[in-house]
């Protein structure tokens, strides 16, 4: 009998060890597939924490402007708003896991400058899934579900610099020649280069047609990338023997470069250069002659609308009092409200009365290494 | 005190050295087992489980890669359509050609998979082409199909899928309807993508696992891309352009006019499978499965994900033996070390066993000789103890003979008393005769006396003789004695022997 009980213990022994071991063994995997359940944004009803994600480094605007007047215009909508900022460094992917980071760490509104319009779908798609409104500040992203653009009218961006070369270009004019043009966009994967094309097109298109330009070519800059920039125009001013009077440059930085490029031919102050950003090395550069202008986009004004449209969706007050109606089309259908503002035209005529007036600059920034007197500004 | 007598257990019957091994191999070997079977029980369905989810975000990631270069063509036609020298070109200003012509060409140079931009009239004749001409869709221009949807939406679409015979690449046209802004319809542009990225992410599946293979199935069933085998890329892969049931009489009478999949270069046949079939039409079939794909001859698992830009599907598959390979290969070596581990427990158990019973043997041994010798000396003292019983007995009846013969001579000399008494007293009484025969009874008495005393001497010396034989046998039953207690002597160093052993 007692033989039997010990031997009962012991097989009873045995078949717990076996259970425990494999409990163990299956407590060893039982984190593996853990996932999370991250909090639902409730459509940005009553959030206080905003996700800003901006897309590089490459253009200053980012990290000089926008960075520092998002935070302060959000902030002083909503004094008790927790802001995750990120940059993505020129990277789809990194754009993507510093979305997903804000999403798991709660941010139930992400204002988002896609790094690449197409790829940032992801980011909506994910948003979406938590019911966290994404909006896009600046660049368009292609998604039916994305909930909110702001912007500039970025057609009108292109408009405004092909009117400064249409309303400019006969100063280039040499010997009654045709003036050469260059057109510089920007990144192909960016939906608002073709738009600020689009609109360039809009005005230059009828002179090329009439022969009061000469087209020239046109090349599209991966990433905005200044140095491409510079490179594009090395080649242009090399394949036309530096017959070129007239260069379409769509942004500031790239604008330095090419400027920089026209300087190795001398040819700097001669060339109409356009740009865009009202940039401070952009302003010098118009101050000094080198650039004529640039599309300013008043980005407090930018920074501002997203600031009331994420003050709005927070307070679950009604949105269309802010987009007026105004909607942006996806490729796949989707009419995204939208707020657009309106770009204005900064040469050296006007430079005091919008980007100082505005503070957007100040005349240290501008004025270093310009002539005293200059303009009646340094 | 009672001592139970027990059935000897199977387990008993093995020697303590083999029990000693016996359990050394099972403490050895059991965790071994067990992670053998936690491997059956988690691991094999966690990797087919890890697999799936591999494949899946292999699959997504595909499948939005496809997405995303639609979606940028999409949007390239989209926003060139709005260009303003291609608009007034369609509207019928010659003046615009040239750049009508350099927008197309600006077209073409956004992304390194276009292969042709050009514009097209309302009734879809060719008005612009950079850089070339594009070649016929079989017998039309712009099959009347698509002419038809043009006019009746003014979403940028896409074709079925082309093939190229001249460049060996499949692509698709992407067309727009141009308007003016009075929303009057001016033409067509239309673009063509090469599919040669799509081609080489499909082949490059291949890189994935072992055996693993990727394809993409349009809306028809048709087999657009294929996991090339062929890294050269000289030939087709077998299963480019084949169709996983039978196309519809009407489908394929387009198949034939707009020579579509290369059906003029190379007619599109059918390598029917039947789950596929099941999946396109189901759209609430799993996304990962396992099944046998036509052309295949062992069991795939599948992860399937339906693009959302192109009515494609993308399936990424993966031999089931690969996936579970690691598994295999896990049970295979924790085998293998239970095998080894089990000979050296075993090795290890006979030797600690035998290290352990050899004093425990030698005891027994020497517990064995003492219970010989104790048995011997047993068998002796009961032969010694059979004679001193003999002898005693033969004391008895010698004794018994002694006593007989005293008893009798004393009878005899009584006899003889009472005679020579009976004799003085009737001496003269008596005559002759009679004294005479009393004389002879007096003889005869004294001679009996005599032969007893002669029997009781024989016996007395008999005695003598057995007292002797019995002081021997007592002395030899003392020897004995001695022996006994000295084997029970060492039985007692056996038994601290075996404590010593023990460990009580």
């Amino acid at each position: 009998m007692k033989t039997f009980v010990r031997r009962n213990r012991f097989n009873t022994l045995l078949i717990s060890l076996l259970i425990l071991s494999i409990m163990l063994l299956t407590a060893c995997d039982s984190n593996a597939n853990t996932g999370g359940n991250l909090p639902s944004g409730a459509g940005g009803k009553g959030c206080t924490k905003v996700g800003v994600l901006l897309p590089d480094t490459n253009v200053a605007r980012w990290e000089t402007k926008d960075h520092p007047l998002l935070i302060q215009a959000i902030k002083t909508s909503m004094p008790n708003v927790q802001i995750d900022y990120n940059n993505a460094h020129d990277s789809s992917d990194t754009q993507l896991s510093q979305a997903e980071t804000d999403l798991a760490n709660g941010d139930c509104i992400l204002v988002v400058t896609a790094h690449d319009s197409v790829a940032a779908a992801a980011i909506v798609a994910k948003a979406k899934a938590r019911n966290v409104p994404v909006i896009a500040y600046d660049r368009l992203i292609q998604s039916k579900d994305l909930s909110y653009y702001v912007s500039f009218d970025n057609v009108k961006v292109g408009q405004v610099q092909g009117q400064y070369i249409a309303d400019h270009y006969q100063k280039y004019q040499k010997e009654g020649a045709i003036p050469n043009i260059v057109l510089i966009s920007g990144s192909q994967t960016d939906t608002n280069a073709l738009l600020f094309s689009m609109g360039m097109h809009s005005v230059l298109d009828p002179m090329f047609a009439n022969g009061s330009l000469k087209y020239i070519s046109e090349t599209f800059t991966p990433d905005w990338n200044s140095s491409t920039a510079q490179a594009e125009m090395e080649a242009a001013l090399a394949d036309q023997h530096n017959n070129i009077q007239i260069a379409y440059v769509a942004n500031d930085d790239m604008a330095g470069k090419v400027i920089a490029a026209l300087k190795t031919v001398n040819l700097n102050g001669k060339v109409l250069v356009t740009g865009q950003d009202a940039g401070a090395d952009a302003v010098r550069n118009i101050l000094l002659g080198q650039q004529n202008m640039t599309a300013y986009k008043p980005i407090a004004r930018e920074a501002q609308s997203v600031a009331d449209l994420v003050k709005a969706l927070s307070n679950g007050s009604n949105i269309n009092t802010l987009t007026k109606g105004i909607t942006t089309s996806t490729f796949d259908g989707g009419n995204i409200p939208s707020i657009l503002d309106t770009p204005v035209t900064v040469d050296r005529n006007n430079i005091k009365s919008t980007v100082l007036a505005d503070h957007y600059l100040v005349k240290e920034e501008i004025c270093n290494g310009v002539p005293a007197g200059t303009a009646g500004i340094c | 005190m009672s001592i139970s007598q027990h059935a000897p257990s199977p387990l008993r019957r093995l020697s303590l050295t083999a029990r000693f091994s016996a359990l050394l191999v099972l403490a050895v070997v059991l965790p071994l087992l067990i992670t053998v079977v936690g491997s059956e029980l988690i691991l094999r369905p966690t990797l087919l489980s890890q697999s799936a989810t591999e494949m899946g975000n292999d699959a997504q990631v595909h499948a939005q890669a496809i997405d995303s270069l639609f979606i940028a063509r999409l949007q390239n036609i989209g926003y060139l359509r709005q260009f303003f020298a291609i608009q007034k070109y369609l509207s019928g200003d010659e003046t615009y050609q040239l750049q009508a012509q350099n927008e197309l060409a600006l077209g073409y140079h956004l992304d390194a998979n276009y292969s042709n931009w050009s514009l097209f009239d309302p009734q879809g004749k060719l008005r612009l082409s950079y850089p070339a001409p594009p070649g016929a869709r079989g017998k039309y221009t712009i099959p009347p199909e698509i002419i038809d949807q043009l006019h009746n939406s003014n979403r940028a679409m896409s074709s079925d899928v082309y093939y190229d015979d001249n460049t060996h690449m499949a692509f698709v046209d992407i067309y727009a309807a141009v308007t003016s802004t009075d929303n009057t319809l001016l033409g067509f542009e239309r673009s063509t993508v090469k599919l040669s990225e799509i081609w080489t992410a499909v082949n490059n599946e291949t890189n994935a696992v072992s055996g693993s293979y990727a394809m993409i199935l349009d809306n028809h069933g048709v087999r657009i891309a294929y996991t090339n085998t062929d890294t050269t890329l000289t030939t087709l892969p077998q299963g480019l352009f084949k169709s996983v049931a039978p196309l519809s009489k009407d489908f394929q009478q387009r198949v034939s006019d707009e020579n579509l999949y290369g059906n003029n270069h190379q007619p599109v046949t059918v390598a029917t499978d039947s789950t596929l079939t099941t999946m396109l039409q189901d759209a609430q079939a799993p996304t990962t499965f396992q099944f046998t794909p036509a052309l295949q001859n062992e069991a795939f698992q599948a992860y399937r994900v339906k693009c959302q830009t192109v009515p494609w599907t993308y399936l990424v598959l993966r031999p089931v033996n690969t996936i579970t390979k690691a598994a295999n290969q896990q049970d295979f070596y924790l085998l293998l070390i239970a095998a080894v581990i089990t000979l050296l427990a075993a090795l290890v158990g006979l030797v600690v066993g035998r290290s352990i019973t050899r004093p425990i043997l030698q005891s027994v041994s020497s517990l064995l000789a003492s219970s010989q010798m104790l048995k011997t000396q047993a068998s002796r003292e009961q032969v010694k103890a059979t004679e001193q019983k003999w002898i005693v007995e033969s004391s008895q009846v010698g004794l018994k003979s002694v006593q007989y013969y005293t008893e009798a001579a004393s009878v005899a000399a009584h006899k003889l008393n009472e005679m020579s008494g009976e004799l003085a007293q009737k001496w003269g009484a008596l005559d002759i005769q009679r004294t005479q025969q009393r004389l002879g009874e007096i003889i005869s008495t004294a001679n009996y006396i005599e032969k007893a005393i002669s029997h009781q001497e024989k016996s007395s010396k008999s005695l003598s003789t057995a007292i002797r034989i019995t002081t021997q046998v007592t002395e030899q039953l003392v020897e004995g004695a001695t022996s006994a207690n000295e084997a029970a002597s060492q039985l007692e160093t056996v038994i601290e022997q075996l404590r010593q052993v023990v460990g009580k």
